[in-house]
C-alpha cells in the first residue's frame, strides 16, 4: 500500500471533518451568545455589550441572534431609558421594571390610559371621603375593586401627579369639618377648591403673554405692537 | 462679573489701572443701578488694547422697557415734551439742570418748565448738593421717581378705594389732588367751590367747613400726606452718609445708601408732620396771606443756601398735601391677598385676612411681615358686616388656618403673618397660567413640581414624578430654560466605561420674577401703545359705527391694562425681589 504524496495545492477540506466540526464551532458561539444573555437575567443585554462579552464578529452574532430568535431560546424587549438600542434576554424571564419602565409603560412607551383611569378612580375617591390620605384612598380602591395591582406606592405616585395638575391638592388635616375622618396634623388630599374670587392670568390673557416673538418686539421695530398680527387677531382686523 | 482675556501680559497693569479709573466713572454715572454691570475687556485682537463696556441683557432689557413705559405714561398724560426730560433723568440718572439741558438738546427755559411739571405730580424730586470747588455754593439735582410715574397708571383704583372707604364726597376732593399732583387745601376749596356756580357767602363758608372735615379724613385715614421737602440739602462727602452700617449680630456690613436713598430720606418729613390735620385757625391765617410760620403749617423747608434753578414755584411757605401711594398701595396689597385668601381658605378667612392687614399698624407696602394684636383685629373684624357675627373660636381657628404666630406683649396676645405664603400663592396663579398657555399642560406640570420642589431634580426624576416621557420632558425644560423661566446644571456621571451628562433642573424665584417683570413691563408697554394707536385712529374716523367699535375695543384695552397692573403690583410693588 503505497502512501499518498502530498499535494502541492491546499488540501481541501475533508467533507467528513467539515460536517464534523461545523456544529462544535457554532454551538460554542451559540453557547457564548447565551452565556452572556444569561447573565443579565431580567435585565437584559445590549447588543453592543454582547459582542464585547463574547468576542465574536459583528455579522455571526447578528446570525446567531436571529437563529436564537427564530428558535425563541431569547427574545427583544425594549428598554425606555434607551429606545434606540436593542436589548435582548432569555425568553423564560420578565424584564424588570427597570427595563420596562414599570406598571405604567406599555411597549417602551407610557399607557396614558391606565394612568388616566386610576387618576380618575383616585378622584372618585376624595370625592367621596372629602379628605382622605393616601393610604385610606389605595384601601377604599381595594375595597372597590379585589383584584386591584396597583401597591400603596404607586397610588401615591398618582396622587402627587394630581397635585401637580392642581385637580387634589394637600393639606394638612385640622380633624375638624371635612377632616373629620383624618387624625389632625396628618397630610391628606382633597379636591381643589375652585372659586370665583381665584385670579386668571392677566398676562396670558392678552397675546403678549403667549407671543413667541415678544422678546423681538420693540416699538419702532419690524415687529412692533402696532403692527402685531396677534393683536389683529385679538381685537379684530378691520380696525388696524 | 469681569472676564480679562490677555494676549499680551505686558499691558496687564495698563489695563488694570483704565478699567479701575472706567468702573470708577461709569459706577459714579449709574451708582443707582450698578447691579449687573459687567465689563469685558478684550486685547486678543488688537495691540493697542480694545475695550468694551458691556452691561448684561438681562439689566438693559429690564430697565429699557420699564423705562419705555414710563415715558409713554408721561406722553400721554402731560405731553412729549416733557416726557422727553422724564425720559433723560430715568435714563441718565440724577442729573442738574445743565445737564438735562445738554442731554435733551432744549431750551433752558422748556427744561424748567417740564421740571414743574413733574415736580408738580411728584415725579420728580429736587436736592441740592455742594458745589464742586465751593463750600457755601449749592447746585440743584433732579431725580426722576419711577414708581410715582408707574403708579399714575393706578389712578382709578385709588379713586376706588377713597371712594369705597370714605364716599363721594371725599373721592371728589381726592381726584383734584391726583388730577393737580399737589396742592394747598385752600386751592382744593377754591377747585371745589368754582363748580358750584350759586353759592353765597354763608354757604362757601359751610361748604368750606364740610370739606375740611372731609379732608382731615382724608389726612386721618392716610390717603393723604403733606408734601415732602422740595429740595433738601445732601453732602454725599459727609463721614455720616458714606459710613457704611452694620447692625448689631450682622454678619455681612451694609452697603452705604445712594445719594438718591439720602435725598428721598432727607426730604420725607416726619409721621407726625406728614398727617397732621389742618384746623380752621390755620386756614383763615393762610387766606389771610399771613401764614403762621412758625407752626408746622408754614414753615420755610429749604435749605438757605440753596440755589434752585426753579426758585418762583418750588419756594414753599404753604402746606402742599399729595396722595399718599404708599398707604394705597397697601390698600391694593390687602385686596389682592385676600381675594386669593378667599379663593384657597373661605370668605371667612379672607375677611380675617382683611381685619389683621387694617390692624396692622406699620402699613408699609413691601413688609412682609404684618402684626396686630388680638383686640385690634376684632376692633376691625366689628367693623365688617361679615365679621360682626364671628365668634372667638371661630377666628382663633382661621388665625391658626393662616399660620400666624402667637406671642404676647404686655400681657395681650399679639398675631404675627408672614405674607409670602400669600403672595407666592397670588404669583404662582399668574404665572402659572401664564405657562399653561404658553407651554401647556406637560410643560406646566413640570414647572409646578420645580415650583413646589425648590431644588435640582433629575430629568429622568422630573418625567416620572409628572408621568411625561422621558424625552418631551427634556424637549420642555430646554424650552423653559431657553426663556430663562429655569436654571440648569450640568454635572458628568463616571460610569464604567464611558461618561454621561446629567442635567439637573431648578427653579430661581428671584431669577424668574425678574423675567416675569420684565414681560409685564414690555406687555403693558405694549397694551399702552395700541391704546395711543386707537386713540390716533378715532381722530381721523367719522363713521359712528367704527366710532363706537373703536371705544369698544379700546375699553378691552384699558382693562387688560388694569389687570395687567395687578400683576405688576404682585412682582414689582409688593415683592422684595425688585
Amino acid at each position: 500500500m503505497s502512501t499518498p504524496e502530498p499535494s502541492r495545492k491546499r488540501a481541501r477540506p475533508d467533507p467528513n471533518s467539515r460536517l464534523a466540526t461545523a456544529p462544535v464551532q457554532a454551538l460554542t458561539e451559540r453557547d457564548k451568545v447565551l452565556a452572556s444573555i444569561r447573565s443579565r437575567g431580567n435585565r437584559g443585554i445590549w447588543l453592543a455589550d454582547i459582542k464585547r462579552e463574547s468576542e465574536i464578529p459583528q455579522n455571526i452574532l447578528q446570525k446567531q441572534i436571529k437563529m436564537l430568535l427564530a428558535t425563541n431560546l431569547i427574545k427583544e424587549v425594549k428598554d425606555i431609558r434607551h429606545k434606540a438600542k436593542k436589548v435582548y434576554m432569555l425568553s423564560e424571564f420578565e424584564p424588570s421594571e427597570e427595563i420596562t419602565g414599570g406598571t405604567w409603560f406599555s411597549g417602551g412607551s407610557l399607557n396614558t390610559e391606565v394612568i388616566n383611569d386610576v387618576k380618575k378612580r383616585c378622584k372618585q375617591q376624595i370625592t367621596v371621603l372629602k379628605a382622605a390620605t393616601a393610604d385610606m384612598i389605595w384601601k377604599g380602591m381595594k375595597r372597590s375593586d379585589a383584584n386591584l395591582i396597583y401597591t400603596l406606592q404607586q397610588i401615591g405616585d398618582v396622587l402627587e401627579a394630581l397635585v401637580l395638575d392642581k385637580e387634589v391638592e394637600e393639606v394638612k388635616s385640622t380633624g375638624k369639618g371635612d377632616f373629620v375622618n383624618v387624625p389632625a396634623g396628618k397630610v391628606c388630599y382633597r379636591t381643589v377648591q375652585k372659586s370665583s374670587g381665584a385670579r386668571t392670568g392677566a398676562l396670558a390673557s392678552i397675546p403678549c403673554g403667549v407671543c413667541p416673538r415678544l422678546r423681538d418686539c420693540t416699538p419702532d421695530g419690524v415687529i412692533s405692537p402696532r403692527n402685531c398680527e396677534y393683536y389683529k387677531k385679538w381685537l379684530g382686523a378691520d380696525l388696524f | 462679573m469681569i472676564i480679562y482675556r490677555l494676549s499680551q501680559p505686558v499691558l496687564l497693569d495698563f489695563v488694570s489701572s483704565l478699567y479701575r479709573s472706567i468702573a470708577l466713572a461709569v459706577s459714579l454715572r449709574l451708582r443707582h443701578r450698578t447691579r449687573h454691570i459687567g465689563f469685558f475687556i478684550s486685547l486678543k485682537h488688537s495691540p493697542l488694547c480694545s475695550l468694551t463696556l458691556s452691561v448684561t441683557r438681562r439689566f438693559t432689557m429690564v430697565r429699557q422697557h420699564a423705562t419705555k413705559l414710563a415715558v409713554e405714561i408721561i406722553s400721554s398724560h402731560s405731553g412729549d415734551l416733557v416726557a422727553k426730560v422724564c425720559g433723560c433723568l430715568l435714563q441718565h440718572g440724577t442729573l442738574s439742570l445743565q445737564e438735562i439741558v445738554r442731554f435733551t438738546d432744549m431750551m433752558g427755559s422748556n427744561v424748567k418748565n417740564c421740571l414743574f411739571v413733574l415736580i408738580q405730580h411728584n415725579c420728580v424730586q429736587a436736592f441740592s448738593t455742594p458745589r464742586k470747588g465751593s463750600s457755601d455754593k449749592t447746585m440743584t439735582q433732579y431725580m426722576a421717581i419711577f414708581d410715582n410715574i408707574i403708579n399714575r397708571m393706578r389712578f382709578s383704583k385709588f379713586l376706588s378705594i377713597v371712594k369705597g372707604d370714605l364716599g363721594p364726597e371725599a373721592e371728589a376732593l381726592f381726584e383734584g389732588l391726583l388730577q393737580n399732583g399737589r396742592l394747598t387745601f385752600e386751592q382744593l376749596v377754591e377747585r371745589s367751590i368754582s363748580k358750584e356756580q350759586h353759592m353765597d357767602q354763608a354757604m362757601r363758608e359751610n361748604h368750606q367747613s364740610e370739606l375740611r372735615a372731609c379732608f382731615n379724613n382724608l389726612v386721618r385715614w392716610h390717603y393723604v400726606e403733606q408734601c415732602p421737602r422740595p429740595e433738601p440739602f445732601i453732602d454725599p462727602d459727609s463721614e455720616d452718609q458714606l459710613k457704611p452700617t452694620k447692625r448689631r449680630g450682622a454678619m455681612t456690613v451694609e452697603q452705604p445708601p445712594s445719594i438718591e436713598q439720602q435725598a428721598f430720606e432727607a426730604a420725607t418729613l416726619a409721621a407726625s408732620e406728614r398727617f397732621s390735620e389742618i384746623s380752621e385757625s390755620s386756614v383763615e391765617s393762610a387766606e389771610d396771606g399771613t401764614g403762621n410760620h412758625s407752626s408746622a403749617t408754614g414753615h420755610k423747608r429749604k435749605h438757605e443756601t440753596s440755589q434752585s434753578d426753579l426758585d418762583p414755584v418750588v419756594s414753599v411757605t404753604e402746606k402742599f398735601w399729595r396722595a399718599n401711594f404708599e398707604k394705597l398701595l397697601y390698600c391694593l396689597k390687602t385686596k389682592i391677598c385676600a381675594e386669593n385668601v378667599r379663593s384657597r381658605l373661605g370668605v371667612d378667612a379672607g375677611v380675617v385676612f382683611e381685619a389683621i392687614m387694617e390692624a396692622n399698624t406699620e402699613q408699609k407696602v413691601k413688609d412682609v411681615i404684618v402684626s396686630a394684636t388680638l383686640d385690634r383685629i376684632l376692633d376691625q373684624l366689628r367693623d365688617k358686616p361679615a365679621g360682626i357675627s364671628m365668634t372667638l373660636d371661630h377666628v382663633r381657628t382661621i388665625l391658626d388656618e393662616l399660620h400666624c404666630k402667637q406671642s404676647t406683649e404686655k400681657l395681650e396676645a399679639i398675631y404675627s403673618l408672614d405674607l409670602n405664603e400669600t403672595l407666592e400663592a397670588c404669583q404662582n396663579d399668574e404665572i402659572e397660567a401664564l405657562v399653561k398657555a404658553r407651554y401647556g399642560d406637560q410643560g406646566y406640570k413640570i414647572f409646578r413640581l420645580l415650583s413646589t420642589r425648590g431644588q435640582l431634580i433629575e430629568t429622568d426624576r422630573i418625567a416620572e414624578f409628572t408621568f411625561v416621557e422621558k424625552k418631551e420632558a427634556h424637549q420642555m425644560l430646554y424650552r423653559l430654560w431657553k426663556d430663562e423661566y429655569i436654571e440648569s446644571k450640568k454635572i458628568q456621571s463616571q460610569g464604567s466605561r464611558d461618561t454621561a451628562n446629567i442635567f439637573l433642573w431648578r427653579l430661581d424665584r428671584k431669577a424668574f420674577s425678574k423675567t416675569v417683570i420684565d414681560d409685564i413691563f414690555h406687555a403693558a408697554l405694549n397694551l399702552t401703545e395700541k391704546i395711543s394707536q386707537l386713540v390716533e385712529k378715532q381722530h381721523k374716523i367719522l363713521e359712528d359705527d367704527m366710532i363706537k367699535k373703536l371705544i369698544q375695543k379700546k375699553t378691552i384695552l384699558q382693562l387688560s391694562l388694569l389687570k395687567l397692573d395687578d400683576s405688576l403690583l404682585l412682582f414689582h410693588d409688593f415683592s422684595n425681589y425688585t
